[in-house]
């Protein structure tokens, strides 16, 4: 029967105690999860724009999608569940040629981002729990109805307005010359914002700043009418560093990196944060010898840019926009620090907080012991307490306490509490070079961590354990032998010990004053 | 003595799941991330049962049982298959393959430990 091997992880509860507790445990690792596969799904969705038919990203998102439904299934979250499969269910069908992935059908995908994120913000509360779906706002509500009807709706009722836009000009070919160029002006600012449009739509995902530079670079590649152009970031030590070129990311060992203080041009753009070109700086070209007028855009820091963008443009009217990429760029890179500082600090926190939560626990605990231990007269009745209190309330495996002689060259057994073999009356010399004797001399904790070896007890042999003294204002009293994998129960051990060791202290100084 | 389980599922927060609820009843359970995973880990240790989903990257479910039920060491280890609702054609192919048996996500854990503790026995 294997429910009498491992008795200690769980205890024997219902079924359905059982179920709740272990779904309970899974929602935190759904959360990571599900952040992971959601940044995976932004990044893939970037890849598909380039390549709508392309198989094996359809095949990544295929899978994410399918995993994310079945991973929110377990935890409850229906919504969820139900627009990752409706994805998987439309890449399903594309993939079995019912419909070609416009740029329409990545929108929508766009969209269903937006509102599986916006869910999985409002599910949880602030430690992570989750909430109960009562806590949804009529908001939510409104966008998962929304979002399930266009997946749903996919590949029909799907105008693709880029197209028709292009209709319409060969449809007026007869139209005056004035208004033709009056529609190419707006139509150029349409495509202008569309891609502005784009680029706030793809990043706002993103958080490290060079699948960033990448977005940046593909989208001015794609959709403006530049010959080449690159994304250039500030590194450490006042240097620049080429992160992608021409729509792509350069690989690590081919970026090109320049120090800031060794061009004037560089210095223009990332110290003064000034827009760079040709007439108003002369050594441009020698700097960036590939491009016929290359012009530099910063992306516009506190003290200095976070790097630049450069640029082969055909004509100086897109400038503005340009400069827009530039400073919205910033934006997104000011957001990516914030982002990494507080994802750092939210696993400290987390941290802190469950040593805090387990201190708590063990200090608690540890409470109790003491009161009891104020009111006992008899030493081997104190090591008894303590020994089952290490065991029982701080969940070690074993503890043997070991109390010394009056000469103090010896200690013997005097409690044993734990899974260990009985290992009787027990005694130790402690005038020897050995780690028993070495606690009892010093006073100080021993951990295995340090000593890497088997302790030897009677019949046990010790794998994970620490020794402690009861250590008293005048004499050690005794040591304390614990056996325990979780070698953080070093702390609060400790303060028991301390305070049986004057406990110890006091049970003397009494026997002294009764001979009297 | 204690029956070593290896969960194989592409989810982190499944394999996980699969791998608390068997450890639970004293269960020991290794993971891996897919078929290919799953094989390699197969050449190191022996198991006695093996919880299987099919949608994987690299080397999917359905391929890792055709391939060890070919494989002489390991044709007779019992597969539980965790399969998606309303995949009946996996289903079937599945227990075609040799599955001894599957239980369709989302299951109450307490369920997979019935289905495990059933197939051992």
């Amino acid at each position: 029967m294997p429910d009498e091997i491992n008795p200690s992880c769980l205890k024997s509860e219902s079924d359905s105690d059982l179920d709740k507790q272990l779904l309970q445990e899974m929602y935190r690792d759904f959360l990571k999860e599900a952040e992971e596969l959601l940044d995976q799904l932004n990044l893939n969705l970037i890849q598909l724009e380039d390549d709508p038919a392309d198989e094996t990203i359809l095949g990544d998102i295929f899978r994410n999608v399918h995993t994310l439904k079945g991973s929110a299934a377990f935890v409850e979250l229906n919504d969820i569940s139900k627009i990752a499969g409706l994805m998987e269910k439309k890449i399903r069908e594309a993939r079995q040629g019912a419909f070609t992935i416009s740029s329409s059908v990545i929108e929508i995908f766009y969209q269903g981002l937006d509102v599986l994120i916006l869910i999985l913000e409002q599910s949880s509360g602030q430690s992570g729990e989750k909430l109960p779906d009562s806590t949804k706002s009529e908001e939510s509500n409104v966008a998962i109805a929304s979002i399930i009807s266009k997946l749903d709706a996919i590949p029909d009722a799907m105008p693709d307005i880029s197209v028709k836009m292009s209709d319409q000009q060969s449809d007026h070919d007869g139209m005056s010359a004035d208004s033709r160029e009056l529609l190419n002006i707006y139509k150029q600012s349409y495509d202008q914002l569309s891609v502005l449009k784009h680029i706030v739509y793809s990043s706002i995902h993103l958080t490290d700043p060079d699948s960033l530079a990448t977005l940046f670079s593909k989208q001015i590649e794609q959709h403006m009418s530049v010959e080449r152009n690159a994304v250039w970031l500030v590194s450490r030590r006042n240097k620049v560093v080429e992160i992608a070129r021409n729509g792509k990311a350069v690989a690590t060992e081919q970026r090109r990196i320049l120090d800031v203080e060794s061009s004037e041009v560089l210095q223009r753009v990332v110290n003064e944060q000034l827009v760079v070109w040709p007439s108003s700086v002369p050594g441009v070209n020698d700097v960036f010898p590939k491009y016929q007028s290359p012009t530099l855009f910063p992306i516009k820091g506190r003290k200095q840019a976070y790097g630049f963008l450069i640029l082969d443009p055909e004509e100086a009217a897109e400038m503005e926009v340009y400069q827009f990429i530039g400073q919205f760029a910033a934006m997104m890179l000011k957001i990516s620090k914030l982002h990494q500082k507080v994802d750092e600090q939210r696993a400290e926190l987390d941290e802190m907080t469950a040593i805090l939560f387990q201190q708590n626990t063990h200090l608690s605990s540890l409470y109790h012991v003491e009161l009891e231990l104020m009111t006992i007269s008899d030493p081997i009745k104190l090591c008894r307490l303590v020994t089952d209190a290490i065991v029982n309330d701080l969940e070690a495996s074993s503890a043997v306490a070991f109390l010394a002689n009056a000469d103090g060259n010896q200690v013997e057994k005097a409690s044993q509490s734990g899974r260990l073999e009985e290992i009787g009356n027990l005694k130790l010399s402690v005038k020897n070079d050995d780690i028993f004797s070495q606690a009892f001399q010093t006073g100080r904790m021993i951990t295995c961590q340090a000593e890497q070896h088997t302790l030897t007890l009677g019949s046990n042999n010790l794998q994970h354990w620490i020794i402690f003294p009861f250590k008293g204002r005048e004499r050690i009293h005794g040591i304390m032998i614990v056996e325990a994998e979780d070698q953080d129960l070093g702390d609060p051990i400790s303060i028991l010990m301390n305070f049986s060791g004057m406990v110890l202290d006091n049970l003397n100084l009494k026997q002294k004053v009764s001979h009297i | 003595m204690k029956n070593k389980i290896l969960a194989v599922d592409d989810s982190f927060s499944v394999r996980k799941l699969v791998q608390f609820t068997l450890k639970s009843k004293g269960f020991q359970v290794k993971t891996a991330e897919d078929g290919q995973d799953a094989l390699e880990q197969m050449q190191e240790n022996e198991y006695d049962a093996i919880i299987l989903d099919i949608n994987m990257p690299r080397l999917d479910g359905l391929e890792f049982l055709k391939k060890i039920r070919s494989d002489s060491t390991f044709a007779s280890v019992p597969v539980i298959m965790l399969t998606t609702e309303g995949q009946e054609e996996d289903k079937n192919k599945s227990l075609k393959l040799g599955a001894a048996a599957y239980i369709v996500k989302p299951f109450k854990p307490t369920e997979l430990l019935r289905l495990v503790e059933d197939i051992l026995n």
